[in-house]
């Protein structure tokens, strides 16, 4: 599942243990947490830090849900980051967005599915994301149009900026989608 | 990583986090992006969740801290992070890191003067920052033939990952005021 070693009983370490506990009860696994979190699992020091930045960009903050993810999807697909791509879209779908919007997310440089304001937050996460230093106040203006404010635009920032630490580690660990796991069964 | 690998040393580590912390609270004379300061003082629990992985990832754990410092240094600098070069550069410089090392992972392009172990594990990290999708095995394998073990290359991974976050939040310079 990755190429990092991890511990054959997880349940050994109680650090570990309380930690996937959190994990499953946050909804991230059904029997065992999601590769992109297990593949980290002997190192819970890393571990207990990355989890909590991930529930504090993925499920705590203003923005809803289903945006996070919305972002998280679209520029994962940018990144060419097979996991992070497969995970946040199938979320999407979960969460009741169609497959027309999920597939313009993960295909469509335009985004034509997307629907507004929530295409322009996705035109701007992935600047953020693969030019920030090219981001300027008329990206700022075309936020605020749609009614963004300034506090979800921070977040929209950072979030973006997460992305690019997911789809990193996601990559270098070389963790299979969590649907691969199903398609076997 | 054992005492005879090390060839930078983890004292200081304490003195990096402080000059850090001071940085952030503005009190050290050294500007900040406005994305960041923004986020302090409008959104302290995005700033909260950041350092919530930033803590273990750079200032603790099994590698020098001084090694990972210059990990993010010299991946900034193959993404024009100034802020990130300069404020890594400056933790070196707490930690008593001679300026000319400092200055040899990101001018000269062979560290010569960097520690064989730690020119593996800083080009690792830059290749894996650079290009994730293509770090291979063989490229592990070096690695661990060098005497590092799965911990310790996991954490220079994990380095490498979190600075594409630093990099990418910090490099976004323009004022947010409408």
């Amino acid at each position: 599942m990755s190429r990092f070693s991890q511990p054959e009983d997880p349940d050994v370490n109680e650090d570990l243990k309380m930690l996937y506990q959190d994990m499953l009860d946050n909804g991230f696994g059904d029997k065992e947490p999601i590769h992109w979190l297990t593949s980290q699992s002997s190192r819970p020091d890393i571990l207990a830090g990355t989890w909590a930045f991930s529930k504090g960009m993925l499920l705590q903050g203003e923005l809803p849900m289903m945006v996070k993810q919305m972002i998280a999807t679209t520029i994962s697909a940018r990144n060419n980051c097979n996991y992070c791509q497969d995970l946040h879209g199938n979320t999407l779908g979960i969460l009741g967005v169609s497959q027309a919007v999920v597939a313009s997310c993960v295909t469509d440089p335009e985004l034509a599915e997307v629907p507004q304001p929530h295409r322009t937050i996705l035109q701007f996460a992935v600047k953020v994301s693969q030019h920030p230093a090219e981001i300027d106040g008329d990206d700022f203006q075309s936020l605020r149009d749609h009614g963004v404010t300034q506090s979800e635009m921070l977040e929209i920032m950072a979030l973006s900026a997460y992305c690019n630490f997911i789809n990193t580690w996601a990559d270098i660990s070389c963790i299979r989608p969590e649907s691969e796991n199903h398609s076997d069964e | 990583m054992n005492e005879s690998k090390q060839g930078i040393g983890n004292s200081g580590a304490e003195d990096a986090l402080a000059l850090f912390e001071r940085v952030m609270q503005g009190s050290a004379d050294r500007p900040i992006p406005p994305v960041i300061s923004a986020t302090l003082s409008m959104r302290p629990d995005i700033y909260s969740a950041v350092m919530a992985a930033g803590k273990p990832i750079l200032f603790e754990g099994a590698l020098p801290v001084s090694v990972k410092q210059m990990m993010v240094m010299l991946i900034a600098s193959h993404r024009d992070s100034l802020f990130c070069v300069e404020m890594h550069k400056a933790m070196l410089e707490s930690m008593g890191i001679d300026k000319a090392l400092i200055d040899s992972c990101i001018d000269d392009p062979e560290m010569k003067l960097v520690p064989p172990m730690h020119r593996r594990l800083l080009y690792f990290a830059l290749h894996a920052a650079q290009d994730p999708n293509n770090v291979d095995d063989p490229r592990l394998q070096r690695l661990r033939d060098s005497g590092l073990n799965e911990e310790e290359i996991l954490e220079a991974a994990m380095v490498a990952s979190f600075a594409n976050f630093l990099v990418t939040w910090s490099n976004v310079r323009a004022p947010m005021e409408g």
